[in-house]
């Protein structure tokens, strides 16, 4: 088991976050099954050993991850509580980097490759395996609407979707599967990538569920940022700038998947 | 009833409304969590973006219906008519779906992880780039056979999915992945599985009579007793796989990856090995009359009793391997 006083110290840093009330709420869930809103049944409550029945349970991030967003899926803000979620994950952090620097038996994550650091363990170069866009079509499928995300990749890429009758025709001559690629090789960065997500979510009407979809987005396809990708991309671009500019004006639909696309992106 | 009046009722905690009749009701984004639809009438209903998760839609008239963007995950729609109807992109995770007609529907880009879909019939629908993940497509008791039969299912993630006796005569699975998939018995004559990945498919006794399966992967498959006349595996990654008993006439494997493979018995006869890498395959008593072995790569090989007679061996590379008279090729 992991050294007491790291889960000591992880369990007091999420009683003493802001959002500590919805962090027990959530965690209570993901391990119990059951929903308490009452707060002082939540005071109450042996916070540490619930924690440590979750991670017991759960003992890789992946893990917890699917645990925790799960049981966010089930809830009327399912939003909200997929962004507690999401601070819990890089609160618990030091619970699993600990566990592998301990020597305990390496915490075996999807790939079946032991990871030495807490960051998402494929870290291998996109789409390096058509298998890869695979696992991230089906990362994204699990915690959000298909079509949410196509909507919004859609709309980061080209233009801010209109939501009419024929815009939404014209998004069923594109897969989802290509959105991605052309996603991934626009956004040189995760920091790019998250932003130009949540900014064109913010956009969108029923923000919420778009931030959400965005969120899955993001984590589905983060761990195939690598330092390379960068300087590839910083290749390609140069390239690019000696051929003709593509027609990236607003829509472009015609299938060139051997080119690569400069993206339209949105304001 | 209309759509002011349903959705009143159901504000006010109502969630029966079975039988209803709501032919072309606009209810796009309509929060229906848990409604209860059994055989209403829903035909052409707008329902883009609605919530209806774990909603009961048994028998339920929902043909030419727009269910783009719906949340259905853990619906209930046994028996429902969803012909031509709109699913693009709309979420079936783990929806109870046997017995429904979705002959025609659009099912791109769809979330059906998990779903039962046993005795479904898909017959012409799109499903390109589905998520099918975990589906039970299985046929039961000779009574109820999914029926994908014309079926689009280009780039559909299949994986673990049960196909045992499936219908799968002339659907498009190009590029899709049915790693891990049983395929036991299933029909899939004239099926497109080119570039296909199968990576330790079962594919034991499968009607693969004219399928397309140039460039699969089929790394460690098994296509023991399989039917496969005039099949084309041409370019196909066949490591490893077993293919003992299979019935092989006329099939391409011109260039296909052999290594390692198990063909022991197999009826090779007529069958285009141009370049293809055989080697460290076994192929005791394999009948091999009339085949085509140019340039093909038999090192290390098995051919213990193999019939290798009137077998084109033109630039054929048989370093180390075991001549039918048990003799190593020296």
């Amino acid at each position: 088991m992991e050294s007491p006083s790291i889960i000591n110290e992880v369990v007091n840093n999420l009683q003493q976050h802001s959002q500590s009330v919805r962090i027990k709420k959530i965690i209570f869930l993901a391990t119990k099954n059951v929903w308490i809103s009452d707060k002082n049944k939540l005071d109450k409550l042996d916070f540490l050993a619930i924690f440590q029945e979750l991670i017991s349970v759960n003992r890789t991030k992946e893990s917890l991850r699917d645990a925790l967003y799960s049981a966010a899926s089930t809830l009327n803000k399912k939003a909200e509580y997929i962004f507690i979620s999401n601070t819990i994950l890089t609160l618990v952090e030091a619970v699993f980097t600990e566990a592998v620097t301990a020597n305990q038996s390496p915490t075996v994550v999807q790939s079946g490759v032991a990871t030495e650091k807490p960051v998402a363990a494929k870290i291998s170069s996109f789409p390096k395996d058509r298998n890869d866009l695979f696992d991230i079509k089906l990362d994204i499928m699990r915690y959000t609407n298909p079509l949410r995300a196509k909507i919004l990749i859609f709309s980061t890429l080209y233009h801010q979707f209109r939501y009419t009758e024929d815009e939404l025709s014209l998004l069923k001559r594109q897969e989802l599967d290509d959105l991605i690629i052309k996603l991934y090789r626009a956004c040189p960065s995760v920091t790019q990538l998250k932003n130009k997500l949540n900014t064109t979510a913010k956009n969108l009407p029923i923000s919420s569920e778009n931030l959400q979809a965005a969120e899955t987005i993001l984590m589905a396809l983060q761990g195939y940022y690598t330092e390379a990708k960068e300087d590839e991309f910083r290749e390609r671009e140069s390239l690019e700038s000696n051929q003709e500019d593509n027609n990236n004006q607003g829509t472009n639909f015609i299938d060139d998947d051997d080119k690569d696309e400069t993206c339209q992106l949105a304001n | 009833m209309n759509v002011t009046e349903l959705l009143l009722k159901y504000a006010d905690g109502i969630k029966n409304f079975k039988g209803a009749s709501l032919v072309g009701v606009n209810l796009i984004n309509a929060d229906l969590i848990g409604i209860i639809l059994a055989e209403a009438d829903l035909q052409g209903a707008n329902l883009t973006f609605a919530y209806l998760n774990r909603a009961n839609l048994m028998k339920a008239n929902l043909i030419a219906t727009k269910l783009s963007g719906a949340n259905l995950n853990q619906a209930n729609l046994s028996r429902a008519n969803l012909h031509d109807s709109d699913l693009h992109g709309a979420s079936l995770q783990g929806a109870t779906l046997n017995l429904v007609n979705f002959t025609l529907a659009n099912l791109m880009d769809a979330n059906l992880i998990e779903a039962d879909l046993r005795g479904a019939d898909l017959r012409g629908a799109n499903l390109t780039g589905a998520c099918l993940v975990g589906a039970n497509l299985r046929e039961e008791k000779r009574l109820y056979t999914a029926n994908l039969r014309g079926a689009c299912l280009r780039k559909a993630d299949l994986r673990g999915t049960n196909l045992t006796g499936a219908n799968l005569t002339k659907v498009n699975l190009s590029a899709a992945n049915l790693n891990d998939v049983t395929l036991r018995n299933a029909e899939m004559s004239n099926v497109n599985l080119s570039e296909a990945n199968i990576v330790r498919g079962y594919l034991a006794e499968a009607n693969l009579t004219g399928a397309n399966m140039r460039f699969a992967n089929l790394m460690g498959a098994n296509l023991t007793k399989a039917k496969l006349p005039m099949a084309d595996l041409s370019n196909a990654i066949l490591q490893g796989a077993l293919i003992s008993d299979a019935d092989l006439n006329e099939v391409n494997l011109n260039r296909a990856n052999l290594q390692s493979a198990k063909l022991t018995n197999s009826d090779l006869s007529r069958v285009n090995l141009r370049h293809a890498n055989l080697s460290n395959a076994e192929l005791t008593d394999a009948y091999l009359a009339r085949a085509d072995l140019t340039g093909a790569n038999l090192s290390k090989a098995n051919l213990a009793r193999a019939e290798l007679s009137s077998a084109i061996l033109a630039g054929a590379n048989l370093q180390g391997a075991i001549l039918p008279d048990g003799k190593i090729y020296k």
